[in-house]
């Protein structure tokens, strides 16, 4: 396998890239901004069809800028195999166009290769967008806030851009802060900015300190003024709590080895947590008890924790199981019920999982041989390097 | 002669790769003695160049199978009240016994992402009228559908075996062509091991319908995702 996997970055590694109908160049995506009568002039590659040689090659626009485009060529015939042509267009746009954007999509495509009913083509296309203003300012903001834990300082931003021709001269404005009931429960003043040009954008900031607010969902609600137009954005964002839960865990676990115990835990804090789990199953007269590794818990995830527990005492019945989760100098505690069985004659305990690895003779053999290979022509090139420079 | 063992091999080898080494540690060491490092006029070495890496992006897709067969063919006479003949490139069965041909093999269309980026990929192609034409007992088909490993009419059959469409495959039962772009999907994987889709072709042929030679071209275009 480890064999395999070398042979095959060797071979990815020397087999240089192939394409089939495409268009290459280094923004497939380019976006401009419009100014009246403007030009724009664009050069991509088109690739031709690696399979099929001789086929006819054509490109065209397609969508609102199509008809301010044109072309230095549109048709190649004939084509080699991966031949690359250049593809050179030209935009010329007029005194005005409607906001907020326009686009086209500037597509290479290859004839039909012949043969059958239905004939398959294929074309690979860019898009072209130019992104038009509106008439005087157009402010347009969004309410950003991230979770934060109990106590916390939320720092909200505001992202303001203008999608309008003139400059926004002065924004302010404040975030409120309101729980699951929509009643407001405090707010924070925005920092201001100033002269936003056209397409031009800034960020407003507010602190606001959480603390005294329980944990769990919030809402915000940012009001801004800009140049005297009044905006609104809304958001959310949740206060954590250090605390984990233990959701679900094994119900029934097999007699007679080492068995797998997973527990099911979720976080309420907003912090990774480095967590483990100690699990004991119990009756009056037997105890058996193991603990997980160490691992980190995700902010706000749940993860499945799995201790390894010796069944070799325990008879087919139910037993108590006791749950500890550790972390962050605090444990979580849960108490239940598990049910020993009978083991199967067929299952595979944790312990008899074969494990795998390792390299044979034959692979370190193969191995060796690349790596002499590959050693004396290093050497080879070097003593032709060196006869070069003497 | 007995045939040497893997260890005596390996241990052989082990020996060749202490010798190359060496090897390449005195070639290393002469091409170090023979380069000469030409400094400032001042005498300093520090000398200032530009690295330029002009990186470029492709969208690029191929039809691995690049034309539908459904071979030159009448209706079967002993059918003809049948409304419509379902020609489809799933061969099952192989040939519908409604129609009357030779080297009926119709594969379906196989379209991979070879570029180096996601693609939105759509289909055009024209609609049943242009292409099978009027004149029927009943009106024509000519459908297609989108399957991948996890959807469409024939998922993880034939050539859907891969995981290809990220974004969202809208034509997972057969869906009319209607002369304009229509999806394949949203976001198509470059991922060599997650990279095919396969299109399948439904065309359904009413009896009464002229004989003459049908022939539609299917468009498919791939568009960078955004993004």
């Amino acid at each position: 396998m480890k064999i395999l996997a070398l042979s095959l970055l060797l071979l990815c590694i020397l087999t240089p890239l192939v394409f089939s109908t495409g268009i290459s160049g280094g923004d497939l995506a380019p976006v401009i901004d419009f100014t009246p009568n403007m030009k724009y002039d664009f050069t991509f590659t088109g690739i031709s069809d690696r399979s099929n040689s001789g086929l006819d090659y054509d490109v065209y626009a397609r969508g609102s800028l199509a008809a301010y485009t044109t072309f230095d060529q549109t048709v190649w015939k004939s084509l080699k195999k991966d031949e690359q042509i250049a593809i050179v267009g030209h935009l010329s746009l007029p005194a005005s166009l409607p906001p907020p954007a326009q686009d086209e999509l500037v597509c290479f495509r290859n004839g039909c290769p012949g043969g059958g009913n239905i004939c398959g083509t294929s074309a690979a296309c860019v898009r072209i967008t130019v992104r038009v203003p509106y008439d005087g300012i157009f402010p347009v903001i969004s309410l950003a806030a991230s979770n934060v834990n109990q106590d916390a300082i939320e720092h909200f931003v505001v992202n303001m851009h203008n999608d309008g021709k003139e400059t926004v001269n002065h924004c302010s404005g404040s975030v409120d802060v309101y729980n699951i009931d929509r009643k407001k429960l405090g707010d924070a003043v925005l920092s201001n900015i100033d002269a936003i040009q056209s397409f031009g954008g800034g960020s407003m900031k507010a602190d606001f300190d959480t603390n005294g607010l329980l944990p769990g969902n919030y809402f915000a609600t940012a009001f801004v003024d800009c140049d005297s137009q009044k905006l609104e954005s809304n958001a959310s964002f949740r206060i954590g709590e250090l605390k984990v839960i233990v959701v679900d865990y094994t119900k029934e676990l097999e007699a007679g080895g080492l068995k797998r115990f997973t527990t099911n835990i979720e976080s309420g804090w907003n912090d990774p947590l480095s967590t483990y789990v100690s699990v004991r199953i119990f009756d009056e007269n037997t105890s058996v008890s193991g603990r997980s590794p160490t691992d980190v818990l995700d902010s706000w995830k749940r993860q499945n924790f799995d201790t390894a527990l010796d069944t070799t005492s325990l008879q087919p019945k139910e037993y108590n199981v006791n749950i500890a989760v550790f972390y962050a100098d605090k444990t979580t505690t849960a108490e239940g019920k598990v049910r020993i069985i009978a083991p199967a004659s067929n299952m595979t305990s944790m312990q008899e999982i074969p494990k795998s690895g390792g390299f044979s003779t034959t692979t370190l053999t193969i191995i060796l041989v690349i790596v002499v290979i590959m050693l004396t022509i290093f050497n080879v090139l070097l003593a032709l390097y060196r006869k070069k420079k003497e | 002669m007995d045939e040497i063992s893997n260890k005596t091999l390996a241990t052989l080898l082990v020996v060749a790769i202490v010798i190359s080494l060496a090897g390449t540690f005195f070639a290393m060491r002469g091409v170090s003695t023979v380069t000469n490092f030409v400094g400032s006029p001042t005498g300093a070495y520090g000398t200032s160049g530009t690295a330029k890496v002009n990186i470029t992006e492709t969208t690029s897709i191929t039809l691995t199978n690049n034309d539908v067969d459904f071979g030159s063919g009448s209706r079967n006479s002993s059918l003809l009240s049948t409304s419509n003949c379902n020609l489809t490139t799933n061969d099952t069965p192989l040939t519908p016994t409604c129609w009357v041909t030779t080297g009926y093999a119709p594969k379906p269309f196989v379209l991979v992402n070879d570029g180096t980026t996601y693609a939105t990929v759509d289909v055009n192609s024209s609609n049943a009228t242009a292409f099978i034409g009027t004149g029927g007992s009943t009106a024509a088909e000519y459908k297609y559908v989108v399957s991948d490993s996890q959807e469409g009419a024939y998922k993880n059959l034939k050539n859907a075996t891969e995981d290809a469409c990220k974004g969202t495959i809208t034509a997972t039962a057969f869906t009319a062509f209607d002369q304009t772009n229509q999806s394949v999907c949203t976001n198509l994987s470059n991922v060599d091991s997650e990279d095919q889709l396969q299109i399948d072709i439904w065309v359904a042929i009413p009896s009464g319908v002229p004989a003459t030679q049908k022939t539609a071209t299917v468009q498919f275009q791939a568009i960078k995702v955004q993004g």
